[in-house]
């Protein structure tokens, strides 16, 4: 038979245990429950630690307790809404949803306080599109915004004026918006009949003209038009956009010059998203939706190992210390040089940010660059 | 009605502003509907705090006196005056539970329900050698809920019974409980250094009652990590991190009083070898039954 090892601290923890006074009922359930003052419970506790006895009455009774309690929980999870009401519910529980929804208006508010202090947008009234090209769909909505109108945007307008601005604009009418000189006079806006369907049905309207986007691509590298039919879907659908401050906004910086304030620089999230992917041969590809897989950074010979969407950039790197970012969804690239850290043959094999400014680059050997101004200085 | 006599253990000497949190304790504790008089009141919780709050420090009783259920106290003082209201209010408010949780500590709504009975007997009153009828609600200090408080003298009960009826039990139920097949208690050899369990000794002596309750309640006792954060107020992982910061302070300190009794470096080193609280190996049923007498350190 195994014999049993001794154990100097089992057994001098066992000889430990000593006949004292015993606390009374009510020291061990003030203890119990944290009520007692700090000198008894340092006694208490004392006397704990060389009782078993009052250990084992402690043990007993909080099992009990704890078991009461789930039955209490379970009883008030099944009694439907008397139990489960606001009487039942601690206070932080309606803390903390209000806080979220303050939190979600306020993120809210920023992104679309972002959205009109863009410089007013005014393709989309000067469009040349040859509407032609889109025979399912009717043409472009003629969208006449004064100046005005555009300030209205892109004043903070309290109280929801924004979404008035849109709501009055569906209805072709003059906006009355307080706010002294600065307000606005009217924003009027012709009638379209594709901004009303759009208005009428948009969740249905967005995923045509998103299919419609996806179909111009393929119509492009036919060469039929000099303009991407892609963007003016995404106009197309950023118009519709406009009359719904709700809906998902298509990004008019899909054919924008990099570097310039767009959607996605604002935080906004694009309607069309391209996947990505780097290919067994180390090239970058996306595809829209369901489309196929397409090249981009067509010039670039070194095998690339990662990609990354980071709000409205797209970050891919890769062998040679290459580095590109794009702004516009893979449209156009900009190389991004990395100071030298010794050798400048260093494949670039993580992308982390945590917001579109600030992130870190780092290679596969554990060489790190880090920016915080989206990528124009690192160190 | 509560007599004054009843609830006046000593004579109440009490700061003006003690005094006065009492009376406001007065109007909130409902103890008009239950006949109790502001004077036998204002005895009774300055007995409860003339008994925990033994310093005098007026800052400690108003502490004290924040922390009382007052309330509570009242209907446990009215019940064991005898005071019908009271008696309703407590069997509506604490009956049912005093039976589940009766039943939760014996594990078996039989033995559960005998335990409550015997509980209620003694909380409506056993006459005493005077023949005075003497209720175990008197013993009731508002420390802690009442509730609580019935749980642990019903705990407590439970605990006297197990451990009385191990001395009590019959050859032939240890033989039907299988207790003629345990294997022989081997005695256990002494430590292979008495200079071992002396330092260990002083190691533990050297820690704060806390402490010790942590280990205590660990190694001898099995707690779950759970069960000793929730009486320690802390969260589970911290108590594992506690627990494994202070074995290892324990090792550390062990060896020091090793080397200061004048162990060369390498014994002590031989001899930590064969202490690791991780392998500690509890006899649980010995350690919860035991009855040994003190030793000194």
């Amino acid at each position: 038979m195994k014999q049993r090892n001794p154990n100097p601290l089992e057994e001098a923890l066992a000889r430990s245990q000593r006949d004292e006074p015993h606390p009374d009922e009510s020291a061990l359930t003030a203890f119990a429950e944290g009520v007692l003052l700090k000198r008894e419970r340092e006694e208490v506790l004392a006397h704990l630690a060389v009782c078993c006895a009052c250990r084992s009455v402690l043990g007993a009774a909080a099992a009990a307790a704890r078991e009461h309690a789930e039955e209490l929980h379970a009883a008030a999870s099944v009694s439907g809404p008397k139990a489960t009401g606001k009487a039942s519910r601690p206070w932080f529980v309606w803390a903390g949803a209000c806080a979220g929804i303050l939190v979600a208006v306020t993120v809210a508010a920023l992104v679309w306080q972002q959205h009109t202090t863009m410089e007013p947008r005014q393709d989309v009234a000067t469009s040349t599109v040859p509407v032609q090209a889109l025979p399912e769909v009717p043409p472009p909505p003629a969208v006449a915004t004064t100046g005005k109108g555009d300030a209205a945007r892109s004043a903070p307008v309290p109280g929801g004026a924004e979404k008035k601005a849109g709501d009055a604009a569906n209805q072709s009418a003059p906006v009355p918006i307080a706010g002294g000189s600065n307000a606005v006079s009217s924003a009027r806006v012709v009638p379209s009949t594709n901004a009303d369907a759009v208005s009428a049905a948009p969740a249905a309207e967005m995923q045509a003209l998103r299919q419609q986007a996806y179909r111009a691509d393929s119509k492009v590298e036919q060469g039929q038009t000099t303009q991407t039919l892609a963007e003016v879907s995404a106009q197309q659908i950023e118009n519709a956009t406009l009359q719904h401050p709700a809906a998902p906004t298509a990004s008019n910086a899909l054919s924008g010059p990099l570097g310039s304030r767009s959607l996605a620089e604002a935080g906004v999230s694009r309607a069309i998203r391209p996947h990505w992917r780097i290919n067994p041969e180390g090239r970058v590809e996306r595809a829209f939706g369901d489309g196929p897989w397409e090249r981009t950074i067509a010039q670039e010979n070194a095998r690339m190992r990662v990609v990354a969407v980071v709000g409205g950039w797209v970050w891919a790197g890769g062998e040679q210390s290459r580095l590109y970012r794009s702004g516009d969804n893979g449209e156009t690239w900009l190389r991004i040089e990395l100071p030298q850290k010794g050798s400048a043959d260093r494949t670039i094999a993580h992308v982390r940010f945590q917001n579109a400014e600030a992130g870190t680059v780092e290679a596969e050997d554990g060489v790190a660059w880090s920016t915080t101004d989206g990528g124009r200085t690192w160190k | 009605m509560l007599s004054e006599s009843s609830t006046a253990a000593e004579p109440a000497v009490l700061d003006a502003a003690v005094c006065r949190a009492i009376e406001a304790g007065y109007r909130e504790s409902g103890a008009e509907r239950f006949d109790i008089s502001l004077n036998a009141f204002r005895q009774l919780v300055a007995a409860v705090v003339h008994r925990y709050a033994k310093s005098g420090d007026s800052e400690e009783q108003l502490e004290l006196l924040g922390t009382l259920r007052i309330e509570e106290l009242v209907l446990a003082r009215a019940c064991a005056a005898g005071n019908e209201a009271a008696w309703d209010v407590f069997l509506n408010r604490y009956r049912a539970r005093l039976y589940e949780s009766a039943c939760c500590i014996a594990r078996d709504d039989a033995s559960g329900r005998e335990l409550a009975d015997g509980l209620y007997a003694e909380l409506f009153g056993l006459p005493n050698r005077e023949g005075r009828r003497v209720s175990k609600l008197d013993y009731y200090m508002g420390r802690g809920s009442l509730e609580g408080w019935l749980r642990t003298v019903l705990a407590q009960r439970f605990v006297d019974r197990c451990r009385s009826y191990g001395k009590d039990v019959s050859l032939e139920e240890q033989v039907e409980q299988g207790a003629s097949f345990a294997a022989l208690d081997v005695p256990v050899p002494a430590a292979p250094d008495r200079r071992v369990a002396i330092a260990v000794e002083r190691a533990l002596a050297e820690l704060p009652g806390e402490e010790r309750f942590l280990l205590a309640a660990y190694f001898l006792d099995r707690w779950t990590l759970a069960a000793i954060g929730r009486h320690l107020g802390m969260h589970e992982s911290t108590v594992s991190r506690r627990l494994e910061k202070r074995t290892t302070a324990l090792r550390k300190s062990v060896r020091r009083h090793l080397l200061a009794a004048g162990v060369a470096p390498r014994r002590c080193d031989e001899l930590m070898m064969e202490i690791d609280v991780r392998d500690l190996k509890v006899d649980i049923r010995a350690n919860l039954g035991q009855d040994r007498k003190a030793e000194t350190f």
